[in-house]
């Protein structure tokens, strides 16, 4: 009896003894999926996921995100603040801020896009402060760490031009919130608008500078082109019209790979950007990042979307000045059974959608936003021109758009038939050009405000179903605020907007 | 009294009634019988008779029976059994006393289940409340939370969905954590976190200060509970069956929405008349569909149980089979689950004993989309989801749907599938060896394995993938964990010093793996990944944690009148970082039994009486999202995980590597005091701590990310707790007990960070605040102060602070009906916490016939109704319907109206629909939880059937609530998520009313 006693003693304080010599290693566990940033940037392959994970953070929105992606608030911040659209129905989306101008410092799609352009930002400058370029550097690495430098160029640009006046108002204006280091404590004043633009041009070169390749689809990714393209318009914000000629220059007239889609392509290769060749930079999307309802192309176009955001009735008289044009094919007039104009059912108006942002691949809600082309390029170039009293080279510009579009004769614009243009300047014609061109890819309301010029709110649309006085440039709304919740309550230095 | 005790006690008073009696068998009388219970009529084997003002006794056999010879054929003879009430018996010549004795309602020698050991009521010196299953089981629901609903002073349960098979929030004493997690442990026959299904619920312990929970170290934080399954009844084989049908209806509140006519009169109210003649013809008069009642249906709710118990002097088994079928009201909803449970235990002889538990589950059920689930509040009464052909419409832009949707919700119910399937295995094996009589070592381990599906299939016909040929997404996931829980146990006597302690080791390891895939261009009717055309995305994971822990407790009780306790426990975990992987945790407690000292002999209508102390440390660190690895700077594939076909790596965890347990100070004194056998009140006052609070610090968001885990700050949680239990009847034939509880709890945020600048911090979700202040409360609602509506024009009107330009001092308030100056003047407006809540019930029985009646209640706490956002908005959204005004609400028409509602208009009436005070509502409510009425057969009339016990019962869940609250349920979640802060209500699977009949059979 005794012995089993013994026995039985034993055996719990062996199993004991294992137990606590096994016990430390245990505890030493780290992540399977998830890396460091040092674990990343410790090969070029991981660098590269790092500028990838820039364009997943512009395309794809936060896990809580309702479809919030950067890119599609961003354009629809900036179109829908312009004259080009009108919006059928009220909605408490608050993209329907953005129509009738009474914005909120907390509007929910403006903290998404402030959330996602910053963790952009954090990639960048984790990935240009925590790499040391040298003459060992690969290209490989040189590439990846010249599109740190031109995301963030891009971002701190689309930022400025969202919260901030452009530099023509001013360049002691308030700038943005210019994050460029790593650990610089948690709360940071804004910069001028003269600051931020200066760091967006270094940026933008800095970029041009060391992107010299990538293997393949490379208009998918930052590239040279996409930066001194980005570059030409840079210098129209900041006025600075010879660095614009200069710029644009280089890409232009057989200076790049780059050339303007055919009319006969237009329509096509701007719909399916990846096949263009004039995109200079597109946010590829394919089916896994198809965003269905809560695409650009859904508001715009009721094929497989809300369609709920048509061209305004100014932007209507104008592209229809030209039948020929190429560019009405974008804009889809609905026609019911008897062939009548269809009414969007409890509305007053007229379905007419808008495919810009639709049918890539033949995928109704599918495409891949294009940042950056050479059409704008060459009317950078115009309205430099037209800046700097260079008319005829301006309107040469102009001109190459519009017969490329189609427009031939006396639809040409020259300095003589100006008037009956309707135009009172060459300006006049290149930022009419340019409003046509680039109709619905936000740069409108930049046009406007740029130059200085009220937005005509005339035409119908939902906030103001008859019509309204003009928005005059300095009006306060023309920005929007920063976001109150998400930088101002936590961060006391920024200080908001009026 | 529960089955598990009694086996327990009988051992005990085997031993007893050995050492005391001696068999004297002087007397010429013998007497027989046989000792049962009255209420169940089984025997109490082991039930002792004595004769009265001798030492002349025995103890009742296994089929309780005894034989006693007496002294006198008039003798007194003495029944008693513990948890039972005594009963003396004048002999008056018989030879054969039968007896049923009355369970002792207010039994004090009740056994609880305490962390890793068990002890008399009297002996706890800390704050635990213990149920049995039948204080709990009148409901039919699927989880202990449920259950617990208004029963525990101090513990609140919400319930966050109606959706069949989900589980509510469990919290126990406020909120003592901000964003960690703060459901309480639970722990299943000795294990953290195996499986359970209600019905084998045996008792439930709820430990809630710091001196019954502190054995749990880091985890422990929220509260235990305790769940102890059920065991063989000794000397009985049983087999009992159960079956329960009932109805089930949705319970929408005092939410309303307005039908077709109702709509278009409102609706005219803001249009100009030309354009509504356009946008709102009268022909959307002849429509009416109400949308509500055509996704929400009553639902049937149906479940079976099977149980066989045993025990003999070997063996105890207890095997089950539970089945429950569980319809939604919501359309296409549904629950089901299969549970096998078989617990054994052997004992091999009078040192090792082996305790086994088995569980397999099985689970699957069916949820809807958002777009189904919310089209009863959000879709306008003029649309259908049918054509003149009785056809599902496809197309609602061709239907010329009025309302704001892409698509026909129920076409998509129909053209989709969401749900899972998941499957459990379970089993624990423990040996308690018994090394010397004053030293058992203990040591049990479990393997828990879980693997399921999560699945969403949406047809080629479905609206949003019409163009990509439908859609598949299937997540699939592995879990696993060993636990291994080993224990010296030391008991021994010193004269009048007992001392009990235990010590050992605990260890976790755990791993989840996880694989994700989805394609589309699917093969109708197809349901697995191989049907996809195309596979758009592929992920795999797997997450690792381990724990280690050391653990030890000593407990002292001198003369069964003094009581002390004092454990420690060392943890290390694997989420923290390498110089932050242990922490201790300690607690220390003592009671006096008051009622054994002599003194108190002069008080005899108090019973019992035992004030208690306790103090002690314990842990948390659960990181939502972020509970693997939350101190890691993390980079991880963004959005759909692919760009270009190349991986994308973005930041999602800021990381920080001095991340630690969160540790709470509790300091709980109380009292508990029974009056005249029929009273028990119990007192509790607590003051709970928590310091280096796991907190989600809100940061710039220009810092790339938002906030980022730290531990930051203090919290401090005042409360009491008052718990009544009365039997008023405690006899055979008819019984009358009532229960009442009631718990306040304060707090109050002592520091938020070690920066003391840092004064406080704004928590912002879907736009709607709250702030933590310093020396202020934490959690308070933080909103543009809303002043109502203008009377001169009907336009909202809100408080704007003037603040002077130089100084920055307050000079004014005014009213503004500027809603972007407003918005950056937020203020404190409210708490989302109540005031006080508990509830109340009673129960009578009446030989076989028993009501149970168990009410809840909530007072003083405001709910943020973010639905009104949405549903009552003046305009801004015309093409969503709008709710009915409830009582007291105005909307403004005329100059001069003083309206609560601001005159409507299309498109809003300046952004009077953004979060402000507007959408506070108070949040008070008393809940008519559950009525139950059973009845037993008496046994003359299932005797000849073969039955021991036949019930009938009928229970009705959530009949009746009482608020002011305009939305669907004031019972709204109490934690911070991602999207929602505490109080604040969005779209909710409503809560159901229940009506169910049941049949319990025992043979």
């Amino acid at each position: 009896m005794k012995s089993i006693k013994n026995m039985y003693f034993f055996i719990p304080f062996i199993l004991l003894a294992l137990f606590i010599s096994s016990c430390e290693e245990q505890l030493d566990l780290q992540p399977n999926g998830d890396s460091t940033a040092d674990q990343l940037l410790s090969t070029d392959n991981g660098t590269k996921t790092m500028a990838n994970g820039c364009l997943a953070l512009m395309r794809d929105e936060l896990s809580d995100g309702y479809g919030d992606a950067y890119v599609r608030v961003l354009l629809q911040t900036t179109e829908f603040a312009a004259d080009n659209v009108l919006i059928i129905q009220p909605t408490t989306d608050p993209l329907w801020l953005s129509f009738n101008h009474e914005h909120t410092p907390d509007q929910g799609n403006i903290g998404a896009l402030w959330q996602l352009a910053y963790k952009c930002i954090l990639t960048a400058n984790t990935m240009i402060n925590n790499t040391t370029l040298d003459e060992t550097s690969s290209d490989l690495l040189e590439q990846y760490i010249g599109e740190a430098y031109f995301y963030r160029g891009l971002i701190f640009f689309d930022l400025a031009r969202l919260f901030s006046f452009p530099p023509s108002h001013g360049l002691d204006n308030k700038g943005i919130v210019l994050r460029t280091e790593l650990a610089e404590g948690d709360v940071k004043a804004r910069a001028t608008v003269g600051e931020t633009y200066a760091q967006i041009i270094s940026d933008l070169k800095k970029g041009s500078e060391l992107m010299t390749k990538r293997s393949t689809d490379g208009i998918k990714y930052g590239n040279k082109y996409a930066a001194l393209g980005l570059l030409s318009r840079a210098y129209l914000f900041t006025e600075d019209y010879d660095s614009v000629v200069y710029v644009a220059n280089q890409l232009l007239d057989g200076n790049s790979p780059f050339t303007l889609d055919t009319r006969d392509e237009y329509i096509a290769n701007l719909q399916t950007t990846y096949n263009s060749n004039e995109a200079m930079f597109i946010l590829y999307h394919d089916l896994a990042s198809n965003k269905g309802d809560g695409s650009i192309g859904s508001m715009y176009n009721g094929d497989g979307g809300w369609g709920e955001v048509y061209p305004s009735q100014t932007y209507l008289d104008l592209i229809t000045k030209q039948p020929n044009d190429v560019r009405l094919g974008f804009i889809e007039r609905i026609l019911d059974d008897e062939d009548n104009p269809e009414l969007y059912s409890g509305t007053i108006y007229e379905k007419i959608y808008i495919t810009k942002y639709s049918y890539q691949d033949g995928v109704n809600s599918l495409h891949s936003p294009i940042f950056i082309r050479l059409s704008e390029v060459l009317l950078n170039r115009a309205e430099a021109y037209a800046h700097l009293g260079d008319n005829q080279l301006a309107l040469d510009d102009v001109n190459t758009i519009r017969e490329r579009a189609g427009i031939s004769g006396s639809g040409l614009i020259t300095i003589a038939n100006l008037a009956t243009h309707g135009y009172n300047s060459v300006l006049d014609a290149v930022l009419a050009e340019r409003r046509l061109e680039l109709a619905f890819e936000g740069y409108r309301r930049d046009d406007l405000l740029r130059n200085k010029i009220d937005m005509d709110r005339s035409y119908s649309s939902a906030e103001h179903p008859e019509g309204m006085e003009d928005l005059p440039y300095s009006d306060p709304r023309q920005i929007y605020f920063i976001p109150q919740s998400v930088e101002i309550e936590n961060n006391p230095l920024c200080i908001q907007n009026d | 009294m529960r089955i598990f005790t009694k086996s327990l006690v009988v051992s005990l008073c085997l031993i007893l009634v050995n050492l005391s009696f001696t068999m004297n068998v002087h007397g010429q009388v013998t007497v027989t019988g046989t000792v049962t219970s009255a209420l169940e009529a089984t025997p109490l084997p082991g039930a002792t008779v004595v004769e009265k003002g001798t030492a002349n006794g025995t103890i009742a056999g296994t089929d309780g029976g005894y034989s006693l010879s007496v002294s006198d054929e008039n003798a007194i003879l003495v029944f008693s059994f513990l948890g039972f009430l005594t009963e003396e018996q004048e002999l008056n010549g018989r030879s054969s006393v039968d007896i049923q004795l009355v369970e002792d309602l207010m039994s004090l020698e009740q056994v609880v289940v305490t962390a890793y050991s068990q002890q008399s009521k009297t002996e706890i010196s800390s704050a635990v409340v213990s149920l049995n299953a039948s204080d709990v089981n009148q409901v039919t629901v699927n989880s202990v939370g449920d259950m617990l609903i208004g029963k525990v002073a101090g513990v609140s349960v919400q319930t966050a969905s109606g959706q069949p098979g989900d589980s509510p929030d469990i919290r126990i004493r406020g909120v003592g954590s901000i964003f960690s997690a703060q459901e309480p442990l639970i722990v299943v026959d000795g294990v953290i976190g195996a499986p359970y299904t209600p019905n084998d619920i045996e008792s439930i312990s709820v430990l809630k200060d710091a001196g019954a929970t502190g054995l749990y170290g880091s985890e422990a934080a929220a509260g235990v509970i305790l769940i102890q399954t059920k065991k063989g009844t000794s000397g009985k084989s049983e087999i009992r069956a159960q079956i329960k049908h009932g109805i089930k209806d949705p319970e929408f509140g005092n939410l309303e929405m307005m039908n077709s006519e109702e709509l278009y009169k409102y609706q005219k109210t803001f249009y100009s008349p030309i354009v509504f003649q356009k946008v709102r013809p009268a022909s959307l008069l002849e429509t009416d569909y109400n949308w509500i009642d055509n996704t929400y249906k009553q639902s049937n709710i149906t479940t079976a149980y099977v149980s066989a118990t045993g025990s003999n002097e070997k063996l105890n088994y207890m095997l089950s089979v539970d089945y429950m079928d569980d319809e939604g009201t919501l359309i296409g909803t549904d629950y089901e689950r299969l549970g096998l449970r078989s617990n054994i235990d052997y004992k091999f002889n009078d040192r090792l004993k082996i305790n086994t538990n088995v569980v397999f589950n099985y689970d699957q059920g069916h949820s809807a989309n958002w777009d189904v689930s919310e089209a009863g509040y959000r879709l306008v009464p003029w649309d259908e989801p049918y054509d003149e052909n009785g056809e599902l419409i496809g197309d609602v832009f061709d239907a010329g749907w009025i309302s704001n949707v892409t698509s026909n919700p129920m076409h998509n119910k129909e053209n989709s599938q969401l749900g899972y399937h998941a499957f459990d295995a379970f089993a624990n094996v423990g040996v308690e060896l018994k090394i010397f009589d004053w030293l058992n070592f203990d040591s049990w381990t479990s393997l828990n394995g879980g693997y399921g599906k999560n699945f969403e299939v949406y047809s080629p016909e479905y609206y949003d993938y019409l163009a990509v040929g439908g859609s598949i997404y299937n997540y699939d996931y592995f879990e696993r964990s060993i636990r291994n829980t080993s224990l010296f146990k030391f008991k021994k006597n010193y004269g009048k010093h007992t001392v009990n302690a235990l010590a050992g080791v605990e260890y976790l390891g755990e791993v989840a793996e996880i694989v994700a895939g989805s394609g589309s261009d699917i093969l109708e009717g197809k349901e697995v990944l191989s049907a996809a055309g195309t596979i758009t995305s592929l992920a795999g994971d797997t997450y690792e944690h381990n724990k280690t822990s050391i653990l030890s407790q000593l407990t002292y009780n001198y003369a069964g009148k003094y009581f002390a306790t004092g454990s420690f426990r060392r943890d290390g975990d694997s989420k923290f970082s390498p110089n932050h992987k242990h922490g201790n945790f300690y607690a220390v407690s003592a009671s006096w039994l008051l009622n054994k000292e002599d003194f108190m002999k002069q008080f005899s209508s108090i019973h019992y009486l035992k004030p208690r102390i306790s103090y002690g440390t314990t842990g948390n660190a659960t990181f939502a999202d972020d509970d693997f690895y939350p101190y890691f700077p993390s980079y991880a594939k963004f959005g759909t995980g692919s760009y270009n076909n190349e991986a994308p790596y973005a930041p999602v965890n800021a990381g920080n590597i001095n991340l630690t347990w969160e540790t709470n100070y509790q300091l709980n004194l109380g009292i508990d005091i029974g009056f005249f056998k029929m009273i028990e009140l119990n007192f509790d006052f607590y003051d709970s701590k928590s310091k280096d609070l796991l907190f989600q610090n809100p940061i710039p968001g220009s810092q790339g990310f938002t906030s980022q885990w730290a531990n930051v700050g203090e919290i401090r949680n005042k409360g009491y707790e008052i718990g009544l239990d009365a039997i008023i009847v405690n006899t055979s034939d008819f019984n009358w007990g009532i229960n009442f509880n009631l718990a306040g709890n304060k707090n109050e945020l002592i520091a938020l960070s070690d920066k003391e600048s840092v004064e406080d911090i704004v928590l912002t979700r879907n736009e709607v605040s709250q702030i933590l202040v310093v020396e202020g409360g934490a959690f308070d609602w933080y909103l543009p102060k809303w002043l109502g509506v203008n009377p001169d024009n009907g336009d909202p009107l809100w408080e704007d602070i003037i603040y002077d330009e130089n100084t920055g001092e307050e000079i004014d308030r005014v009213a503004t009906s500027s809603y972007a100056d407003a918005s950056q003047d937020k203020q404190v407006t409210g708490s989302p916490f109540p005031d006080f809540s508990g509830g109340f019930g009673t129960l009578l029985s009446y030989k076989g016939l028993s009501l149970n009646v168990a009410l809840a209640y909530s007072y003083g706490n405001e709910i943020y109704n973010y639905n009104r956002q949405e549903l009552d908005n003046d305009g801004a959204n015309p093409a969503v319907n709008a709710m009915k005004l409830v009582d007291g609400w105005s909307r403004w028409e005329n100059p001069g109206d003083n309206a609560t509602h601001p005159r409507p208009r299309q498109g809003g009436n300046l952004n009077a629909y953004q979060p402000s005070s507007r959408y506070l509502e108070d949040g008070s409510f008393l809940r008519l939880r559950n009525v139950a009425i059973a009845y037993d057969l008496p046994s003359k009339y299932i005797e000849f059937i073969k039955l021991n016990s036949l019930r009938i019962s009928v229970s009705m869940d959530n009949l009746k609530t009482w608020t002011k609250y305009s939305g669907t349920d004031p019972d709204v979640p109490l934690y911070t998520t991602s999207d929602v802060l505490p109080g604040q209500q969005v779209y909710k699977y409503p809560i159901n009313k229940q009506f169910i009949v049941g049949l319990e059979i025992s043979f």
